[in-house]
């Protein structure tokens, strides 16, 4: 019919031939059971780890906890050819869910926005999911996916293909390749119209192509229709549930600690410029400014390393804090060893807990007071190390 | 008194009178020459003085909340406002004029829902007193416990108490006396009017971060009056249970009645318990053997036992939860299994078996994994 303009096509998931299938990033990629039903997931960050969506492992009915997912590397599909030594099935220890998560169910269903905003779980084993390097997440998924500019897909273990009808047969399936344009939904949910996968294939990861070959996982699938795809999308929030789980797993590997490898990086180093005195026995801050500003705009800290040095005669009537250009106060030393003289911290990583949002340029502070009188205290020395996305 | 346990109770009583006895910081009229019908010169902003800047910026977000300006543009100004305030070499003269306006009783709503970030800093601001406390909280902690004190007195808003209660809860000389955190706690989860509050629901992690016996009964009360924010309360007395298991499995102990309602529930809850702590294995086969404890409720007790998963995610008062170790858990499980082995030989127990056999198979899993 002349002058019917044809509409785009879906781009509906496709099995991933066998021989593909042992390839990056499919080999991560992996089937989940749990008590409420079948979903996907990706080993990501650390080899004992896998993520999948929440609801894979949450019954909104009950609102029961659950029993550890199963996790079934290349989707416990013993007929294929990936290699067992490398892809493994094995039942994990725990998982993690956002708070927020059941929260936002009990408040407005499974199925809403909200709900699907942090419709997101880690779950950790005592044993590698993987055996070798995991995929890395790309914490800028969220601001990422939205600009459409580097090429995506989805892949997983759909039961059912949405958009032709065909069965998933639990193989891995995988939508082309494509710039797909994602929308938000609610924060940290984006939608997608024009690409489809199917049921089974919640936590299926959202792959975006970093070039040269390498994906990263910029966010999960959590919901569809047979014309649609709904995101969890990968923001900084994603460290604060890595550390959660990192104890859990023996501690952190390099690749959790945001480093270098991750992201393009850079480090300022600021230096004080002439010991600062401060007044004995006020409970005030006194204030040690230093501003930075060469890091990208935008850009977020990764990591900040400290070298201080206070001369005093009781240390323990020192606070001292570190203050970001975002307002988070992290407290470094708060009045430990009454009676000791001089404050010595040297290169000390500060705790990032709770400062994964902050902006690596403004005004970063060294704030300490001297609460009791009595005895003279002057900063003599003191460095800031800010480590920062490029 | 030794000089060096004198606190300067006068420098703060001066700043009390002086802010007290102000408006809306007007200059002191004599500074500011009579000159008719011709506009004051303005001056450039590096010429304006912190209190001018400060006094400036409160009115235009003032002025922005009270015209219903778009919230998320209204969140945009906030987050400047608060960086630009930090960037203040007086961080004193910020508190000092932040506590004047709480005290003052300025306030307006923004639109903005309840929300914390990273960092135990908040990134949805309800009213502009809430940002106010936040504020204060970080400028000057000692300003800020006082101002704190008033507000837990005399608010009428849930988020305005939570963030009030943040001042208490700061480390350091700041931090209150467990027992009067924990009566504040106890008077918020008494509030008719905010049981189904942002704010309430934020506050319920003090029962973790105080981490005493008295916080938890007073949370576990609350949960078994199944309150509408019951779900967010069954989380903060699970993570409170994965923080310190004791705390609650203890509890349930002493208290029989406690949870009979809500039998999934304390189910899970003693589901946390760890095994390798003095007292505990006692507990778990009291609750095992209970016949007051329906069958049902020991299978589901059954089914996640030893329940490692957990929530997680910002809080306002103490580091996001990440409560599990994995030498503890290995541990445990080994542990567990041992129990389970007795539990299966005890014919009181057999007709729990079926289950018994799946947590087995489970921990001998869990243990395998765990040796390698």
């Amino acid at each position: 019919m002349a002058g019917v303009p044809i509409p785009p096509k879906t781009n509906s998931s496709a099995r991933v031939n066998d021989a593909e299938s042992a390839n990056n990033p499919f080999v991560y990629n992996g089937s989940v059971e749990s008590e409420s039903g079948q979903g996907s997931g990706v080993v990501a960050e650390h080899p004992n780890l896998f993520f999948t969506a929440a609801h894979v492992v949450y019954d909104e009915e009950t609102s029961k906890w659950m029993a550890p997912p199963l996790w079934l590397g290349g989707g416990g599909r013993e007929e294929l050819s990936l290699p067992p030594e490398v892809v493994r099935s094995m039942q994990s220890r725990g998982y993690f869910r956002w708070s927020a998560y059941a929260e936002n169910v009990d408040r407005e269903g499974q199925n809403s926005p909200k709900a699907f905003s942090r419709d997101i779980a880690l779950a950790w084993g005592l044993q590698p999911f993987f055996l070798g390097e995991p995929a890395q997440l790309d914490f800028s998924g969220y601001k990422n996916l939205r600009k459409h500019k580097d090429q995506t897909m989805i892949t997983g273990y759909p039961a059912l293909l949405d958009y032709t009808g065909d069965p998933g047969d639990g193989y891995l399936h995988s939508t082309t390749p494509e710039f797909t344009t994602f929308k938000e939904a609610s924060h940290k949910y984006l939608y997608a119209t024009h690409i489809s996968t199917g049921p089974g294939n919640s936590g299926g990861p959202v792959w975006i192509d970093e070039g040269d070959g390498e994906w990263a996982v910029a966010g999960l699938l959590v919901s569809g229709r047979p014309s649609e795809a709904g995101i969890y999308s990968m923001t900084t929030a994603m460290k604060s549930f890595l550390k959660s789980a990192a104890p859990a797993i023996g501690g952190p590997r390099k690749s959790m600690k945001n480093g270098p490898k991750a992201i393009g990086t850079s480090t300022m180093r600021m230096v004080l410029a002439k010991p600062k005195k401060i007044p004995d026995g006020v409970h005030r801050w006194t204030k040690i400014p230093f501003k930075i500003s060469r890091f990208d705009e935008g850009a977020k800290a990764l990591s900040i390393t400290v070298d201080l040095g206070i001369t005093t005669g009781h240390r323990g009537d020192l606070i001292v804090a570190l203050l970001t250009p975002s307002g988070e106060m992290s407290i470094l030393h708060d009045g430990e060893g009454a009676g000791e003289d001089d404050l010595v911290i040297e290169d000390q990583i500060v705790d990032m807990e709770g400062l994964d949002d902050a902006t690596a340029n403004g005004t970063w502070a060294l704030l300490v007071q001297d609460r009791l009188t009595g005895d003279p205290t002057v900063v003599t020395r003191f460095e800031l190390e800010v480590l920062a996305e490029k | 008194m030794p000089a060096r346990h004198r606190p300067l109770l006068a420098v703060a009583l001066a700043a009390a009178v002086v802010w007290g006895g102000m408006s809306l910081w007007p200059e002191p009229a004599a500074v500011v020459p009579p000159v008719a019908a011709v506009s004051p010169p303005v001056k450039p902003p590096a010429a304006r003085t912190g209190r001018e800047r400060i006094s400036e910026d409160w009115q235009s977000i003032l002025a922005a909340c009270e015209k219903g300006e778009d919230p998320e543009k209204i969140r945009r100004q906030l987050a400047d406002l608060k960086k630009r305030w930090l960037e203040e070499d007086d961080l004193y003269l910020v508190a000092a004029m932040s506590a004047h306006l709480l005290r003052g009783g300025a306030d307006a709503k923004t639109g903005i829902p309840f929300e914390v970030g990273g960092g135990r800093s908040l990134k949805g601001w309800p009213t502009l007193r809430v940002f106010l406390l936040e504020m204060l909280g970080v400028t000057d902690p000692d300003l800020a416990a006082e101002v704190a004190r008033e507000v837990l007195g005399t608010t009428g808003s849930a988020e305005e108490y939570a963030v009030a209660l943040k001042a208490l809860l700061q480390k350091g000389p700041w931090r209150a006396p467990d027992a009067e955190l924990e009566g504040y706690f106890s008077t918020m989860l008494g509030k008719p009017d905010w049981q189904k509050s942002a704010g309430l629901a934020e506050a319920l992690d003090l029962a973790r971060v105080v981490a005493t016996p008295a916080a938890t009964a007073t949370l576990a009360a609350w949960l078994d009056q199944s309150p509408p924010a019951r779900e967010v309360g069954a989380m903060a007395l699970h993570e409170t249970a994965a923080a310190d298991a004791r705390l609650v499995t203890e509890l349930i102990a002493e208290q029989p009645g406690l949870f009979e309602d809500q039998g999934s529930l304390r189910a899970s809850l003693m589901a946390r318990a760890t095994v390798l702590e003095a007292g505990q294995p006692e507990l778990v086969d009291g609750y095992l053997r209970n016949p007051a404890v329906s069958v049902e409720e020991k299978r589901e007790f059954l089914a996640v036992y030893p329940l490692r998963s957990a929530t997680t995610g910002y809080r306002l008062y103490g580091s996001p939860p990440a409560p599990y170790e994995r030498a503890a858990v290995v541990a445990d499980d080994q542990a567990a299994l041992e129990a389970v082995g007795r539990w299966k030989a005890d014919p009181a127990l057999a007709e729990l078996l079926p289950e018994m056999g799946r947590l087995e198979g489970r921990l001998q899993a869990w243990v395998k994994q765990g040796e390698e």
